[in-house]
């Protein structure tokens, strides 16, 4: 994902004194009980962005317990003995603050962004809601009924979602990311209060959690208020995180689906990949590379020759996600326009990966490549929880902070050869998912 | 870092320092706000031009949009490829919008590019070439758009809502046209759009970053003084939306519900607009912890989220909300936004909801502002709507002078529950059509 490579590359940039960028690094420090925590000093503006990650996400939740991640991060706003239901959020806003959740296949992370005087009471709130959770049936269950009126609204009201929903299950077969991270209906349906309570007593724990801060803070203010608030809270033992390994593919996978809320035909093909966690993983630059050249921008080759060249689609492109614990996946996209198929976009679009793979990129347009991906370091600090996010993503599937620092290097690095060698490793039919989305006629 | 001075002012107690906007003369008279903020090596800039969709001739809906998309398409000696390539190549990147009564435009650029991204825009604004090919390939994209989205059930509520509100009146109409207006619009059509609305006379320039003043007003010159002087002249007159109560159901076969409802709301230029501002946040502008999101959310459960705002195009004022609900539910999440309505027109809103409101709008003011293109873009807005340049230091002022006694005048003022009226697209179960829903227009 590209914005994902943006924002890591820069955390490793850091903060300019001058017009000129500067590299600067993030300061980290560890707390007695396991914490990691990540500072990011950015005071452009004063005001700070706090990010608790806890390194449980969708894909290590127990089968037949689908959702359950999703369920608990809910829940994470339903209060402690001494911050009633839902007080979470009001506390945030009354002080002028934002503050939200999310849950990853990966991780689940929560972030506020508040005046950076009112530091000291997020990191209370955190921490109190890191230990002291209080749920009762009488919360818990209309959270259950958001959850299904969410999945209503995010997949079961969109067929692309619900076809990008199928197309996972396929591209994966063994590994858990072929689940969705909000679970299935019927499944969601049974979860229990005493679930989510056993996801948390299992994963939120300081050992298995990363504070990070980014904004108008630095060390000196940060550590001594970190070891206040989380340095009480005991370590827990966290289960070792266990992931299986996906088998061989063996024969390229497609699916269809019909519908009347279609209007326009589209087409999208995944490929498994490696990721930074996963597989060959030194190969996550150069699919960078790859994914840009082919099909990143309006100048790509795949934009060119589907949208420009020829009369024949409306968009066309390509991406790839190297952020994950597991495998990663590279993308293709294209919609024909009115009048064509999504047969004669595909032909055209199997033409162009044959070329690729057959020939290569040119020199110029790996160059090209690299240059564009590395030029958004000019906006490395035009934003609050950027930094905050790409560093807390990094960490929370277990890579470092040096690992994130050099990737501009690593882009740099790529050659030519790399890219052609990455091409012919990932983009395999039989390693491929495509899924074709119809617009069916109104009866 | 005076801005971080500045931001520190705002967000402590009230104080008399703020964000030093300036006003810069270009030597042949053009006006931009600029803020100076060398804390990092971008410049950002964004423009906006009186017309937009509200401009388009009946039967030729989207001419704006398509003409307007068209501009980064190709321009000056550049053909679309080569204009995309210059943009990638120095990292600027440029977006050009049509809404209905403005068109809005800008960039961020690393400082370095600064002047290359100004002199691009320049281009886009002047000299778009307009090439066949790019026309129809664009017309394509956007009827790809169109057709996707005359199945998404919240662009059918949208567009249902404001035919109904606004019968004769360009609000009514869709912005983007539809498949048979598009068709009809010419490349003829769009370049005479371009030479009649894209004029100096209504330019609002606001720029940040890291560039000194004296460089932005020669810069000014360069890439706005070949505009022509003056647009063509529009009247489109000013109309609140016709909003009676009614109750508009579209059936789509989805297990969900999508509701936009609605009554009229304020112009930005009342004396009372900021109390209607502050009302809004407490009964459902505010996400969590707003009254609505409280009870149909929290408490009970029926929706993932559910938002109200108030909307101030030029020529209006609207007070909207959107909700979604599975089927079943749907009819209870309405009688549950009418009560709520009726309690706030009612019993008015606590001296605690109040000073909640004021101390997160004074307190989370400041976001606006975390990036650069977002403070090009407030500088902008103020002068659309001829706040004043000092506007960022008055702000939390007149925020802090609403009263409880204001608040509850205004509630009574503009509070209809008599008029809120909903559409609703889905399959919804017990809710009962007043009136058959007018085909959409254009």
């Amino acid at each position: 994902m590209r914005t994902l490579g943006f924002l890591l590359m820069l955390a490793a940039l850091g903060l300019a004194r001058t017009a000129e960028a500067q590299v600067y690094q993030p300061d980290t420090f560890k707390l007695a009980n396991g914490l990691e925590v990540v500072v990011v000093d950015n005071p452009r503006v004063p005001a700070v962005a706090v990010m608790v990650w806890y390194k449980a996400g969708s894909a290590d939740e127990p089968l037949g317990k689908g959702g359950v991640a999703h369920f608990l991060e809910h829940l994470m706003f339903k209060g402690t003995p001494t911050v009633g239901a839902g007080e979470y959020a009001r506390i945030i806003g009354r002080e002028g603050g934002s503050q939200n959740a999310f849950t990853s296949v990966d991780y689940t992370g929560y972030w506020a962004e508040v005046a950076s005087d009112r530091l000291e009471l997020v990191l209370k709130l955190e921490a109190d809601r890191m230990v002291n959770l209080e749920l009762t049936d009488a919360v818990v269950l209309p959270e259950r009924d958001v959850i299904l009126e969410e999945r209503s609204q995010v997949v079961d009201s969109r067929p692309s979602s619900q076809l990008g929903e199928q197309a996972r299950a396929m591209l994966y077969q063994h590994y858990p990311y072929r689940l969705p991270v909000i679970g299935w209906r019927q499944e969601i349906q049974k979860l229990t209060r005493e679930d989510a309570l056993t996801w948390y007593r299992r994963h939120y724990t300081p050992n298995n959690a990363i504070l990070v801060v980014a904004g108008d803070v630095d060390v000196a203010r940060l550590k001594p208020l970190a070891e206040k608030y989380f340095g009480p809270i005991p370590a827990r033992a966290v289960p070792e995180r266990w992931r299986p390994e996906e088998p061989p593919a063996r024969a390229a996978r497609r699916l269809t689906m019909k519908s009347e809320q279609v209007g326009t035909a589209s087409l999208s093909r995944t490929y498994q990949a490696p990721s930074y966690r996963y597989g060959d993983s030194g190969q996550a630059y150069a699919l960078q590379v790859l994914a840009e050249l082919f099909g990143g921008s309006t100048t790509s080759r795949l934009y060119r020759q589907m949208v420009i060249d020829q009369p024949l689609a409306t968009s066309s492109g390509a991406y790839y996600d190297a952020s994950a614990l597991g495998p990663g996946s590279f993308g293709l996209y294209t919609s024909p326009r009115q009048g064509r198929t999504v047969e004669e976009a595909e032909a055209v679009l199997d033409a162009a990966l044959e070329k690729l793979l057959a020939d290569g990129p040119t020199e110029d347009e790996v160059a090209r490549a690299k240059q564009r991906l590395a030029a958004a370091a000019a906006f490395a600090r035009d934003s609050l929880r950027g930094p905050a996010q790409a560093l807390g993503a990094a960490l929370a599937i277990g890579r470092t902070i040096e690992d994130v620092e050099a990737w501009p290097k690593r882009i740099e690095a790529v050659t030519r050869d790399e890219v052609i060698a990455a091409a012919k490793a990932v983009l395999k039919p039989e390693a491929s998912v495509t899924a074709i989305l119809l617009p069916k006629p109104t009866s | 870092m005076r801005f971080a001075l500045v931001f520190l002012s705002l967000l402590l107690p009230l104080s008399a320092a703020a964000m030093d906007a300036q006003r810069i003369e270009s030597p042949s008279g053009l006006v931009a706000w600029f803020v100076h903020d060398p804390t990092i090596p971008v410049v950002a800039v964004e423009v906006s031009i009186a017309g937009g969709a509200v401009t388009d001739p009946v039967g030729k809906e989207g001419l704006a949009v398509l003409a307007v998309d068209l501009l980064t398409e190709g321009a000056g000696p550049y053909d679309g490829q080569a204009f995309a390539a210059l943009l990638e190549d120095k990292s600027i990147s440029i977006q050009i919008n049509a809404g209905s009564d403005f068109i809005r435009g800008g960039f961020r650029a690393p400082s370095k590019n600064a002047a290359e991204a100004f002199r691009l825009l320049g281009l886009a604004l002047a000299e778009p070439r307009f090439a066949a090919d790019d026309v129809e390939r664009v017309r394509q994209q956007l009827l790809s758009g169109l057709t996707r989205e005359e199945r998404d059930p919240r662009t059918l509520a949208t567009r249902a809502w404001y035919a109904a509100a606004f019968p004769e009146h360009p609000y009514g109409r869709p912005s983007k046209g539809s498949p048979t207006s598009l068709k009809t619009v010419t490349r003829d059509d769009v370049v005479a759009f371009s030479k009649a609305r894209i004029a100096r006379e209504s330019l609002k320039i606001g720029v940040v970053g890291d560039i000194d003043p004296a460089t932005v007003g020669r810069l000014l010159d360069e890439t706005f003084g070949a505009l022509p002087a003056k647009a063509a002249p529009t009247e489109v007159k000013t109309m609140p939306p016709l909003a009676a109560g009614d109750v508009l159901v579209i059936e789509r076969p989805v297990p969900q519900s999508v509701v936009l409802f609605g009554q009229p709301g304020i112009a930005r230029s009342d004396p009372d607009f900021m109390a209607a501002f502050i009302l809004n946040h407490i009964v459902g502008g505010g996400g969590f912890g707003s009254r609505l999101m409280s009870d149909i959310r929290e408490t009970r459960g029926l929706t993932y989220g559910i938002y109200t705002y108030l909307s101030t195009p030029k020529r209006s004022g609207l007070w909207l909300g959107s909700v979604s609900a599975d089927n079943a539910k749907v009819a209870e999440v309405i009688r549950l936004v009418r009560e709520s309505w009726q309690r706030l027109k009612d019993e008015g809103v606590t001296a605690a909801e109040l000073d909640d409101a004021k101390r997160y709008m004074t307190g989370a003011y400041a976001r606006n502002f975390a990036t650069s293109r977002g403070i090009a873009g407030q500088l902008v807005g103020w002068q659309e709507e001829e706040m004043g340049i000092d506007y960022f230091k008055r702000r939390n002022a007149l925020v802090e002078a609403v009263t409880l006694a204001d608040l509850n005048r205004v509630a009574k003022r503009l509070v209809e529950p008599d008029k809120l009226m909903f559409v609703v697209v889905g399959k919804p179960q017990g809710v009962t059509p007043t009136r058959p829903t007018p085909a959409p227009r254009s």
